[in-house]
């Protein structure tokens, strides 16, 4: 009691002492303010002076005693803190150093796993392709499905060391809901007709069509708990129930929040487990495992990748009652023009471009033989050097469309063998040749290195060999990527302005005024390039058109873009301004067509 | 709360824009120039966090800007952004001749231009 006396009394004098104190300095102002004071006035004054400085003078002696004491308790408890600090300090560094090399050695692994898993899959998918009795058909697939849920550990073994160290990123895309759910469906109705369950999804009247956001992530985690909801269910019904959700204080009008429950009538999990099983490397009763299997990853990632997104997840459950899981997930509203046409992509099946001639760089001979039975299949011309210098020395002798690289060589590697042909003047063969990297790395940092040493693309192993074909037929003349040399420029479109407006994030103002500037831009450039080329002052060409490119490319303009970029490289090798000319005259046409599809 | 200063230089007033728009949504406040030597004259009195460079541009070009400042201890903070062209040789010979923190391509694409902000400036 005394103690909480003392406490309130000390608190009460420092605002007694800046009271005195303002009164004080008050009273001294209004001094010379004043001048007509008498004698008795001043003396007057002087001693409430006075006797308010005793005052404050006491007080300030007594809070320094105070003070005194106080300090030195305040030192000790300082002293203690560092200490504690210290050892705090020493505690999270050694706990993220073993984090560290947790995640180091597991993105090892992986990587050590993924390059054999490569050949295993790939080689049953070419087995697959081939002619096979119905026996040996089912031996196939077997092996691809084996294989497959081996590789979906290893993912989620990845997955999960990239969210722990922050690495995983999270894509926006446009897509259709519909489509996320028909090949749920897909893959799980066939194993629910097989256990004799029943599986009903049902997506919500209110719930967007269309939607802005990572689907991959989102069919990961929907995959997870069916998956889940299937393994432990031997009877009974499975549900998925899609539902937007409006949060009572909508803060960002502009999100759609979506609540999406997976419901089974499997073994449930028992109340003091709800809290646990969303941690790693946990599974409900640990028996779990040896009966159903798994890494117990699978929730954790769940979890994560939910939280990743900006939602929650919850589970309500009761033993021999069934589940219930249910997250949140935020959505932007998305654009149906642009998922139809990422759809309509997706849909290409299978290589069906010019064959081409492809130089493979890979020193690994079974990754190579899979490579190149692969390529051989769709009808390319492959040639496969063992190291960069092999590459550099076919491409001395032959001419390539293209060159798919294994970054992780021997000797020369693919990062100073692209160098090397980038930046080579024996013009014995084309140094702008599109170069695809193949890697097992597959952390974001990495394949940012990758592309900003000058290779045009990557592809990760296991091999996605529809991914491939689509890179490839990207090279073939008429694609219009304009990452990768794009051809003829008849075939590209006039404007593209769905990928041009992408980029801007959808922001059609900012468009608007990219096109009006553009548009305005057009005839004095002309004047300028058709200038230059009279005057055949190739350093001005080089730099107008150059201009003129990154122009067109912002708003999409692709074919002034590849026509630009043309004149531009005339300028810069300084030769051939009849080409130069031609080309002018195309690019007038071009300019006139795309100001009017501006319009 | 703190604001982050960057510059931008570039000779195509809509790539100022883009990257202004970019930036300023992350809180940055935007210094502009459409050539090279003023560009210098602002990340010296300024001294941003993130200097935006188009490779090509009038007075210095961008790797001379980098190289400066990258050679100037005051400036050891200062993130540069080399803006290269449609996929191309050139810039890319260029690009062996400096430092930058990163490449970035045009046509610029906002939401790659602010993870790498984001990567190598706000973390």
């Amino acid at each position: 009691m005394t103690e909480n006396n003392e406490e309130h009394h000390s608190h009460s004098i420092p605002l007694n002492v800046f009271e005195h104190e303002s009164q004080i300095l008050e009273m001294a102002e209004t001094l010379p303010a004043e001048p007509l004071l008498t004698i008795d006035e001043i003396q007057n004054r002087f001693k409430t002076l006075t006797k308010e400085y005793k005052k404050l003078l006491r007080q300030t002696q007594k809070i320094t005693r105070i003070g005194d004491s106080n300090q030195k308790k305040l030192l000790e408890a300082y002293d203690k803190i560092e200490n504690q600090n210290l050892k705090l300090d020493r505690a999270i560094r050694e706990a993220e150093n073993a984090n560290a090399a947790k995640n180091q050695f597991l993105a090892k692994v992986s990587h050590e796993i993924r390059n054999p898993m490569n050949v295993i899959l790939g080689m049953a998918e070419l087995l697959h392709l081939t002619h096979l009795n119905n026996e040996q058909k089912s031996y196939i697939s077997n092996l691809r499905v084996a294989g497959k849920k081996l590789l979906h550990v290893i993912n989620d073994i990845l997955d999960f060391s990239k969210i722990e160290s922050g690495l995983l990123t999270l894509e926006n895309i446009d897509f259709y809901i519909s489509d996320t759910v028909k090949s749920l469906k897909e893959s799980f109705e066939i194993t629910a007709n097989e256990k004799g369950i029943r599986l009903n999804i049902h997506t919500a009247g209110n719930v967007p069509s269309v939607l802005k956001g990572d689907h991959i992530r989102l069919s990961q985690i929907l995959f997870n708990l069916m998956g889940n909801a299937i393994k432990f269910t031997e009877k009974g019904n499975i549900s998925l129930d899609i539902r937007r959700i409006h949060k009572e204080n909508p803060d960002s009008t502009k999100k759609i929040i979506l609540q999406f429950t997976v419901r089974d009538s499997g073994i449930g999990i028992a109340s003091d487990k709800h809290s646990t099983i969303f941690e790693s490397f946990i599974q409900a009763d640990s028996s779990t495992t040896r009966r159903y299997g798994g890494t117990g990853l699978g929730l954790a990632i769940c979890k994560q990748l939910v939280e990743l997104m900006g939602g929650t997840i919850e589970v309500k459950s009761k033993p021999g009652k069934g589940s219930a899981f249910s997250f949140t997930a935020p959505f932007e509203p998305g654009n149906p023009h642009i998922a139809r046409r990422l759809r309509k992509q997706h849909h290409i099946t299978q290589y069906q471009g010019k064959p081409l001639n492809i130089l493979l760089g890979e020193d690994n001979p079974l990754n190579a033989e899979l490579m190149v039975r692969f390529l051989k299949k769709q009808k390319h011309r492959v040639m496969h050097a063992k190291h960069g210098k092999e590459i550099l020395e076919y491409l001395k002798k032959r001419s390539f469309d293209v060159i798919l690289m294994d970054v992780e060589m021997p000797e020369i590697d693919g990062f100073e063998t692209t160098r090397r042909i980038r930046l080579d003047k024996t013009g014995k063969f084309k140094s702008d040749i599109p170069i695809i990297a193949i890697t097992a790395h597959t952390l974001p940092v990495y394949k940012n290195r990758i592309l900003s040493s000058g290779m045009n693309d990557i592809i990760t192993k296991p091999i996605d060999f529809y991914r491939l074909s689509k890179l490839l037929f990207c090279i073939h003349p008429g694609c219009s990527r304009n990452k990768i040399e794009p051809g003829k420029s008849n075939e590209l479109q006039i404007l593209d302005s769905e990928t041009a407006l992408k980029r801007l994030q959808g922001d059609m103002g900012l468009y608007k005024k990219f096109c009006t500037m553009f548009i305005r831009e057009i005839p004095e450039m002309l004047k300028k390039i058709e200038m230059d080329i009279g005057n055949s002052n190739y350093d001005e060409l080089r730099k107008d058109a150059h201009y003129f490119k990154n122009s067109a490319a912002l708003i999409g303009a692709d074919r002034i873009t590849v026509l630009t970029e043309k004149i531009e490289k005339i300028g810069i090798e300084k030769h051939n301004i009849n080409n130069a000319i031609q080309l002018f005259n195309r690019l007038k046409i071009e300019c006139s067509t795309a100001r009017k599809a501006l319009k | 709360m703190i604001k982050y200063k960057a510059v931008i230089v570039d000779d195509d007033i809509k790539i100022i824009i883009l990257v202004e728009k970019a930036l300023t949504e992350l809180g940055f406040v935007v210094y502009s120039a459409t050539e090279g030597k003023k560009a210098l004259e602002l990340v010296q009195d300024e001294k941003p966090d993130l200097l935006v460079s188009d490779i090509l541009q009038p007075g210095l070009d961008g790797v001379r800007l980098c190289n400066l400042i990258k050679k100037d201890p005051q400036l050891s903070h200062t993130k540069i952004f080399l803006v290269t062209g449609v996929y191309n040789r050139t810039s890319f010979k260029l690009q062996m001749d400096c430092e930058p923190d990163a490449f970035i391509e045009k046509p610029v694409d906002m939401t790659q231009f602010q993870e790498t902000v984001k990567r190598l400036i706000l973390e």
